[in-house]
Protein backbone atom coordinates (compact mmCIF):
# COMPACT_ATOMS: atom_id res chain seq x y z
CA UNK A 1 0.00 0.00 0.00
CA UNK A 2 1.43 3.22 -0.86
CA UNK A 3 1.96 5.94 2.02
CA UNK A 4 1.56 9.54 0.46
CA UNK A 5 4.02 12.45 1.12
CA UNK A 6 1.65 15.35 1.48
CA UNK A 7 2.67 18.76 2.40
CA UNK A 8 1.96 19.60 5.97
CA UNK A 9 -1.24 21.06 6.93
CA UNK A 10 -0.31 22.82 9.97
CA UNK A 11 2.67 24.39 8.91
CA UNK A 12 1.13 28.01 7.87
CA UNK A 13 -1.91 29.44 8.59
CA UNK A 14 -3.38 31.06 5.58
CA UNK A 15 -4.98 28.28 3.29
CA UNK A 16 -4.40 30.26 -0.02
CA UNK A 17 -0.63 30.47 0.61
CA UNK A 18 1.48 29.14 -1.75
CA UNK A 19 4.84 27.45 -1.23
CA UNK A 20 7.49 26.26 -3.36
CA UNK A 21 9.47 22.65 -3.35
CA UNK A 22 13.09 24.04 -3.24
CA UNK A 23 15.19 20.51 -2.55
CA UNK A 24 14.58 17.00 -2.99
CA UNK A 25 16.97 15.45 -0.42
CA UNK A 26 16.23 11.91 -1.34
CA UNK A 27 16.11 10.50 -4.88
CA UNK A 28 13.43 8.90 -6.66
CA UNK A 29 13.41 5.12 -6.20
CA UNK A 30 15.64 5.47 -2.84
CA UNK A 31 14.96 3.39 0.07
CA UNK A 32 13.97 5.65 3.02
CA UNK A 33 13.18 5.21 6.56
CA UNK A 34 10.22 6.93 8.30
CA UNK A 35 11.06 10.20 9.67
CA UNK A 36 14.50 10.67 7.19
CA UNK A 37 14.62 14.07 5.67
CA UNK A 38 12.84 13.94 2.37
CA UNK A 39 12.41 17.62 0.84
CA UNK A 40 12.51 20.86 1.82
CA UNK A 41 9.77 23.52 0.78
CA UNK A 42 9.87 27.67 1.12
CA UNK A 43 7.20 29.72 1.76
CA UNK A 44 7.44 33.64 3.08
CA UNK A 45 11.10 32.78 3.33
CA UNK A 46 10.83 29.94 5.66
CA UNK A 47 12.16 26.95 5.03
CA UNK A 48 10.15 23.83 5.90
CA UNK A 49 11.16 19.97 6.44
CA UNK A 50 8.89 17.53 5.27
CA UNK A 51 9.95 13.90 6.57
CA UNK A 52 9.43 10.24 5.49
CA UNK A 53 5.82 9.45 7.04
CA UNK A 54 6.94 5.62 6.37
CA UNK A 55 9.62 3.27 5.18
CA UNK A 56 9.72 2.06 1.87
CA UNK A 57 10.72 3.12 -1.51
CA UNK A 58 9.83 7.07 -2.19
CA UNK A 59 8.45 8.23 -5.90
CA UNK A 60 8.45 11.74 -6.62
CA UNK A 61 5.57 13.12 -7.73
CA UNK A 62 6.06 16.94 -7.80
CA UNK A 63 9.45 17.88 -8.79
CA UNK A 64 11.69 20.54 -7.22
CA UNK A 65 10.74 24.16 -8.11
CA UNK A 66 7.17 22.99 -8.31
CA UNK A 67 4.67 25.28 -6.69
CA UNK A 68 2.37 23.63 -3.94
CA UNK A 69 -0.07 24.39 -0.93
CA UNK A 70 -1.15 22.82 2.48
CA UNK A 71 -1.84 18.87 2.17
CA UNK A 72 -0.59 18.71 -1.66
CA UNK A 73 0.70 15.34 -2.54
CA UNK A 74 4.16 15.88 -3.53
CA UNK A 75 5.56 11.91 -3.46
CA UNK A 76 4.76 8.28 -2.56
CA UNK A 77 6.10 5.51 -0.50
CA UNK A 78 5.58 1.98 -1.03
CA UNK B 1 33.67 26.57 19.24
CA UNK B 2 36.13 29.69 20.05
CA UNK B 3 34.33 32.57 21.72
CA UNK B 4 36.19 35.21 22.17
CA UNK B 5 36.14 37.64 24.77
CA UNK B 6 34.60 40.95 22.97
CA UNK B 7 33.05 43.39 25.28
CA UNK B 8 29.18 43.34 24.93
CA UNK B 9 26.56 41.22 23.85
CA UNK B 10 27.42 40.40 20.39
CA UNK B 11 29.91 37.17 19.58
CA UNK B 12 32.48 37.90 16.70
CA UNK B 13 32.87 34.58 15.21
CA UNK B 14 33.70 32.99 11.76
CA UNK B 15 30.74 32.72 9.72
CA UNK B 16 30.78 28.87 9.04
CA UNK B 17 31.32 29.17 13.17
CA UNK B 18 28.42 30.70 13.29
CA UNK B 19 26.60 28.28 10.65
CA UNK B 20 26.90 25.56 12.52
CA UNK B 21 26.05 26.70 15.86
CA UNK B 22 22.75 27.40 14.33
CA UNK B 23 22.74 23.62 13.47
CA UNK B 24 23.72 22.14 16.25
CA UNK B 25 21.34 24.18 18.21
CA UNK B 26 18.51 23.42 16.11
CA UNK B 27 19.15 19.45 16.35
CA UNK B 28 19.77 19.93 19.68
CA UNK B 29 16.30 21.22 20.30
CA UNK B 30 14.77 18.82 17.44
CA UNK B 31 16.41 16.15 19.66
CA UNK B 32 14.59 17.43 23.30
CA UNK B 33 18.24 18.19 24.63
CA UNK B 34 17.32 21.76 24.92
CA UNK B 35 14.13 23.97 24.93
CA UNK B 36 15.32 27.06 23.61
CA UNK B 37 18.51 28.98 22.34
CA UNK B 38 19.24 32.43 21.34
CA UNK B 39 22.73 34.26 19.80
CA UNK B 40 23.31 37.52 18.92
CA UNK B 41 26.73 37.59 16.51
CA UNK B 42 28.90 39.15 14.07
CA UNK B 43 31.16 37.67 10.97
CA UNK B 44 33.72 38.20 8.99
CA UNK B 45 32.91 40.10 5.15
CA UNK B 46 31.09 37.37 2.97
CA UNK B 47 27.77 36.56 1.07
CA UNK B 48 25.17 34.18 2.35
CA UNK B 49 22.26 31.82 -0.09
CA UNK B 50 19.87 29.56 1.07
CA UNK B 51 20.63 26.20 -0.44
CA UNK B 52 18.78 26.34 -3.24
CA UNK B 53 20.72 28.69 -5.13
CA UNK B 54 23.19 26.93 -4.74
CA UNK B 55 21.68 24.93 -7.45
CA UNK B 56 21.83 26.90 -10.29
CA UNK B 57 23.78 26.84 -12.84
CA UNK B 58 25.57 30.08 -13.01
CA UNK B 59 26.29 29.37 -8.81
CA UNK B 60 29.81 28.53 -9.48
CA UNK B 61 30.90 30.56 -11.43
CA UNK B 62 29.73 33.98 -9.37
CA UNK B 63 30.35 32.50 -6.29
CA UNK B 64 33.98 32.91 -7.67
CA UNK B 65 33.52 36.23 -8.74
CA UNK B 66 32.07 37.03 -5.29
CA UNK B 67 35.22 35.49 -3.63
CA UNK B 68 37.46 36.96 -5.68
CA UNK B 69 36.09 40.22 -4.98
CA UNK B 70 36.48 39.47 -0.98
CA UNK B 71 33.07 38.09 -0.29
CA UNK B 72 33.58 34.40 -0.37
CA UNK B 73 29.99 32.58 -0.53
CA UNK B 74 28.72 30.75 2.27
CA UNK B 75 25.12 28.33 2.14
CA UNK B 76 22.71 28.50 4.83
CA UNK B 77 19.97 26.06 6.30
CA UNK B 78 16.64 28.94 6.53
CA UNK B 79 14.96 30.31 3.33
CA UNK B 80 15.28 33.65 1.84
CA UNK B 81 17.71 35.32 -0.38
CA UNK B 82 21.12 36.40 -0.82
CA UNK B 83 22.58 38.36 2.01
CA UNK B 84 26.00 40.26 2.83
CA UNK B 85 27.17 39.82 6.29
CA UNK B 86 30.40 41.76 7.62
CA UNK B 87 31.23 43.90 10.71
CA UNK B 88 28.25 46.22 9.84
CA UNK B 89 25.77 43.51 10.37
CA UNK B 90 24.73 42.12 13.11
CA UNK B 91 22.41 38.73 13.93
CA UNK B 92 20.36 37.64 15.90
CA UNK B 93 19.28 33.98 15.83
CA UNK B 94 16.53 32.24 18.19
CA UNK B 95 15.56 28.77 18.45
CA UNK B 96 12.53 27.17 19.61
CA UNK B 97 10.13 24.20 19.93
CA UNK B 98 6.82 24.97 18.47
CA UNK B 99 3.98 22.86 19.37
CA UNK B 100 1.74 20.97 17.10
CA UNK B 101 -1.03 22.69 15.64
CA UNK B 102 -1.52 26.10 13.01
CA UNK B 103 -0.85 28.56 15.97
CA UNK B 104 2.10 30.21 16.35
CA UNK B 105 2.67 29.95 12.66
CA UNK B 106 4.98 31.48 10.59
CA UNK B 107 3.72 35.09 11.66
CA UNK B 108 3.60 34.46 15.30
CA UNK B 109 7.54 33.04 14.44
CA UNK B 110 8.49 36.20 12.89
CA UNK B 111 6.79 38.79 15.40
CA UNK B 112 8.38 36.97 17.92
CA UNK B 113 12.11 37.43 16.16
CA UNK B 114 11.20 40.95 15.65
CA UNK B 115 9.19 42.29 18.66
CA UNK B 116 12.73 42.64 20.43
CA UNK B 117 14.35 44.46 17.65
CA UNK B 118 11.56 46.51 17.36
CA UNK B 119 11.55 47.59 21.15
CA UNK B 120 15.18 48.45 21.20
CA UNK B 121 14.51 50.61 18.64
CA UNK B 122 11.73 51.73 20.56
CA UNK B 123 14.15 52.56 23.72
CA UNK B 124 16.11 54.77 21.23
CA UNK B 125 12.95 56.59 20.11
CA UNK B 126 12.71 55.14 16.68
CA UNK B 127 9.88 53.49 15.21
CA UNK B 128 10.00 50.98 12.93
CA UNK B 129 6.76 48.51 11.49
CA UNK B 130 6.88 45.03 9.21
CA UNK B 131 7.01 45.32 5.43
CA UNK B 132 8.22 44.49 2.05
CA UNK B 133 11.10 46.89 0.38
CA UNK B 134 11.22 46.80 -3.49
CA UNK B 135 14.72 47.11 -4.38
CA UNK B 136 15.79 45.45 -0.81
CA UNK B 137 18.43 42.24 -1.00
CA UNK B 138 16.05 39.21 0.53
CA UNK B 139 13.16 41.04 0.49
CA UNK B 140 10.24 39.94 2.90
CA UNK B 141 7.10 40.65 4.50
CA UNK B 142 8.29 40.71 8.00
CA UNK B 143 11.73 42.86 7.34
CA UNK B 144 12.01 45.28 10.11
CA UNK B 145 11.58 48.49 7.91
CA UNK B 146 12.53 51.99 9.35
CA UNK B 147 10.68 55.27 7.09
CA UNK B 148 10.46 52.48 4.83
CA UNK B 149 13.84 51.55 4.12
CA UNK B 150 14.80 47.86 5.31
CA UNK B 151 16.79 48.08 8.81
CA UNK B 152 16.37 43.92 9.19
CA UNK B 153 15.75 41.05 7.05
CA UNK B 154 14.67 37.81 8.36
CA UNK B 155 14.28 33.81 7.65
CA UNK B 156 12.83 30.98 9.08
CA UNK B 157 13.73 27.33 9.13
CA UNK B 158 10.87 24.70 10.85
CA UNK B 159 11.86 20.53 10.96
CA UNK B 160 9.19 18.34 12.26
CA UNK B 161 9.62 16.56 15.23
CA UNK B 162 7.22 14.13 17.41
CA UNK B 163 5.69 16.93 18.95
CA UNK B 164 5.35 20.15 17.09
CA UNK B 165 8.44 21.54 15.29
CA UNK B 166 11.88 23.06 15.94
CA UNK B 167 12.41 26.22 14.94
CA UNK B 168 15.31 28.59 13.97
CA UNK B 169 14.44 31.65 13.28
CA UNK B 170 16.84 34.91 11.72
CA UNK B 171 17.50 37.98 11.56
CA UNK B 172 20.14 40.56 10.19
CA UNK B 173 19.85 43.86 10.81
CA UNK B 174 22.22 46.58 9.61
CA UNK B 175 24.30 48.19 11.90
CA UNK B 176 25.51 50.34 9.37
CA UNK B 177 23.61 50.90 5.18
CA UNK B 178 25.32 48.72 2.46
CA UNK B 179 28.57 50.13 1.09
CA UNK B 180 28.76 50.24 -2.67
CA UNK B 181 31.53 47.59 -2.72
CA UNK B 182 28.93 45.10 -1.05
CA UNK B 183 26.08 46.29 -3.92
CA UNK B 184 27.72 45.99 -6.93
CA UNK B 185 29.07 42.62 -5.86
CA UNK B 186 25.26 41.38 -4.62
CA UNK B 187 24.14 42.98 -8.41
CA UNK B 188 26.86 40.92 -10.02
CA UNK B 189 26.06 37.70 -8.11
CA UNK B 190 22.77 37.93 -9.54
CA UNK B 191 23.52 38.67 -13.16
CA UNK B 192 26.28 35.86 -13.06
CA UNK B 193 23.65 33.75 -11.77
CA UNK B 194 20.96 34.51 -14.76
CA UNK B 195 18.91 36.28 -11.94
CA UNK B 196 17.03 39.35 -12.87
CA UNK B 197 16.75 40.93 -9.52
CA UNK B 198 18.81 44.78 -8.43
CA UNK B 199 19.53 45.46 -5.30
CA UNK B 200 19.48 49.54 -4.46
CA UNK B 201 21.68 50.62 -1.67
CA UNK B 202 19.05 53.58 -0.93
CA UNK B 203 16.29 50.98 -0.14
CA UNK B 204 17.85 49.86 3.21
CA UNK B 205 19.23 51.89 6.52
CA UNK B 206 21.91 51.48 8.52
CA UNK B 207 21.77 52.64 13.29
CA UNK B 208 24.34 54.58 12.04
CA UNK B 209 22.37 56.40 9.69
CA UNK B 210 19.77 57.12 12.03
CA UNK B 211 22.27 58.87 14.10
CA UNK B 212 23.16 62.23 15.29
CA UNK B 213 26.67 63.35 14.91
CA UNK B 214 29.23 61.55 16.67
CA UNK B 215 26.20 59.64 18.45
CA UNK B 216 26.45 56.36 16.30
CA UNK B 217 28.65 54.18 18.24
CA UNK B 218 26.63 54.86 21.36
CA UNK B 219 23.30 54.38 19.81
CA UNK B 220 24.80 50.89 18.54
CA UNK B 221 25.81 50.06 21.69
CA UNK B 222 22.57 51.25 23.14
CA UNK B 223 20.35 49.13 20.84
CA UNK B 224 22.60 45.67 21.19
CA UNK B 225 22.29 46.46 24.92
CA UNK B 226 18.73 46.72 24.94
CA UNK B 227 18.18 43.95 22.26
CA UNK B 228 20.42 41.45 24.54
CA UNK B 229 18.41 42.01 27.70
CA UNK B 230 15.58 40.88 25.67
CA UNK B 231 16.93 38.13 23.92
CA UNK B 232 19.96 36.42 25.59
CA UNK B 233 20.18 34.59 28.76
CA UNK B 234 20.58 37.18 31.52
CA UNK B 235 23.50 35.21 33.20
CA UNK B 236 25.48 35.17 30.30
CA UNK B 237 24.48 38.91 29.11
CA UNK B 238 25.91 40.09 32.28
CA UNK B 239 29.20 37.97 31.83
CA UNK B 240 29.76 39.20 28.11
CA UNK B 241 29.36 42.84 30.08
CA UNK B 242 31.81 42.39 32.46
Amino acid sequence: MATDVKVPQDLWQDDSMEAVITNWLASDGATVKKGALLAEIMVEKSQFEVAAPADGVLKITRQADAIVRKGDVIGQIT
Amino acid sequence: MSETAAPGPVREMPLAEALDWEAARLADIAEGRAAAAALLWSCEPALVAPKRLGGLPGFARAGAAAAEAGWPVHLRATGGDLVPQGPGVTNLTLLFRAPPGPAPGLDDAYRHLTAPIRAALADLGIDSCHGSVPGAFCDGRFNVTVAGRKFAGTAQRWRPVAAGHAVQSHAMMLMRGPDPDMIATLNRFYRDCGIDRRIEAAAHVGLHDLAGPGQADAMQGRFLAGLAERVLPRSRFRARRG
